[in-house]
């Protein structure tokens, strides 16, 4: 007798399986790494127990705390889309309010995955280029939801972390472009720490899958013809740095060229981490 | 091991390509081991789903740390063929006794021995009236399935039947507590 399997018990699986966790949500190429780190999100807070919901993950903040603040800011760019604005304080607001409200573990996730998920349904239609402000950062549509990617899965491994777990980082073509809009994100983030270095060059190098090369100006003034300072590290670590995860002063980096532009580039690079 | 770690990752992002190629990889293994261990065609095949709705559902749970996709997949299906199979003795030496003896005997014994009585009792309590009260006249009052019959007003092959009925549905209901992740 046979052992294979019978061909019809193929989409019995598959479809056993999407009812009891749908797919990442289909979206337009820009949205695809939030897309699918909402679904890694969402596959995570699926198999944690009532006390897990409960652990602190990120300051006083447990689980579900973080998902009542990422309904938050999604809620906000969706909003921005359709015309609106925000500021940091507005963010900062509707989580305090929401996270008052005492949801039910539960109901945070499914109100958290069902706007996710109509977010995506709704960019199909959205101009990706247009500017809008969330959380006080003009940005192009596409790069707040590269924004929103980054989040999501920052505060999935805050929660991973506090509950003994551990995820994998992103696959290489959704980590590509968290992390070079962290890297252009550079000069802007040295600016706002008040210690541009003007004429300079930076070179950045990031190993590991979804990582590349960068030669960024750390001003917007005239530069170096060649890099004076480069800094290489693992893609997923610089991540981790811009994401506020990271102590600039212990990641493990290799630099060269000017010390004081490669220790000012570190310690300003998570200087756009939310809470 | 590189193909392990990007499939998890695949499958973490909510990629159903990623476990389609999973499927279409290791489905034949996981079927041919289940049906190896149970003997069952029906059992295999539900072995095999519930398998890989577990690698979609918990795509962490698979650590590429500890080994590869296919030797954790294999352990898995076996496990559950193994836990498969101990149900099955279970729910047939039940029915053999049921089939050699009379009620007044204390048959529970045989779904208790190592149970405590409460969540038999709660299985029993959760059986539809008409099986439950030809259960409880034959296991809780001692009555034999002709006085049961008797009192029923049935005859007395359809009590001998809603008690068999009872006692499987039981019995499956603490296989199933005991199975529960």
């Amino acid at each position: 007798m046979t052992t294979e399997p019978p061909p019809d018990l193929r989409a019995r699986t598959l479809r056993a399986a999407l009812s009891r966790r749908p797919p990442a949500r289909p979206a337009p190429g820009f949205a695809r790494p939030y897309a699918a780190l909402v679904a890694m999100l969402d596959a995570l807070l699926g198999g944690l127990d009532d006390a897990e919901w409960g652990v602190r993950a990120a300051g006083d903040w447990d689980a579900r705390d973080l998902v009542v603040h990422l309904t938050a800011t999604d809620g906000l760019l969706g909003e921005a889309i359709a015309g609106g604005a925000s500021t940091m304080d507005d963010v900062l607001a509707r989580t305090a309010d929401a996270v008052g409200r005492r949801l039910a573990p539960a109901d945070a996730r499914r109100t958290w995955r069902r706007q996710a998920d109509a977010l995506c349904d709704r960019l199909a239609e959205a101009d990706a280029d247009r500017r809008v402000e969330v959380g006080g950062f003009p940005m192009r549509v596409r790069h707040h939801l590269t924004a929103r990617a980054a989040e999501t899965w920052i505060h999935a491994d805050d929660i991973a972390r506090a509950t003994g777990r551990s995820v994998p980082p992103p696959p290489a073509e959704h980590l590509h472009p968290i992390a070079d809009l962290s890297a252009r994100s550079l000069p802007r983030a040295l600016a706002l720490t008040g210690r541009d270095h003007r004429d300079r060059l930076l070179c950045l190098i990031l190993d590991g899958p979804g990582g590349g090369r960068w030669t960024l100006p750390l001003s917007r003034d005239a530069v170096d013809a060649q890099p004076s300072v480069q800094v290489r590290m693992d893609v997923v670590e610089f991540c981790f740095l811009a994401g506020g995860r990271r102590d600039p002063a212990d990641v493990r980096a290799e630099t060269s060229g000017d010390p004081a532009v490669a220790r000012d580039v570190l310690a300003a690079a998570g200087v756009f981490a939310g809470p | 091991m590189d193909g392990d770690i990007r499939l998890r990752q695949r499958l973490a992002a909510g990629d159903d390509g990623a476990l389609q190629h999973a499927y279409d990889h290791f489905s034949s293994l996981v079927h041919g081991l289940a049906l190896r261990v149970t003997r069952s065609r029906e059992a295999a095949e539900e072995i095999t789903q519930d398998v890989f709705v577990h690698l979609w559902e918990n795509p962490y749970a698979f650590d590429p740390g500890r080994g590869t996709l296919r030797t954790w997949l294999a352990m898995l299906a076996h496990r559950r063929a193994v836990d498969w199979v101990r149900r099955e003795e279970r729910q047939r030496r039940l029915l053999d006794a049921v089939e050699r003896t009379e009620p007044a005997v204390p048959i529970l014994d045989v779904i208790i021995a190592d149970e405590t009585g409460v969540r038999v009792r709660h299985a029993v309590a959760a059986l539809p009236q008409r099986l439950r009260e030809a259960v409880e006249l034959a296991y809780y009052r001692g009555r034999t399935y002709r006085q049961a019959a008797i009192e029923l007003g049935l005859p007395e092959g359809t009590v001998k039947s809603r008690i068999r009925s009872g006692l499987r549905s039981i019995a499956d209901t603490l296989a199933e507590e005991e199975g529960a992740p």
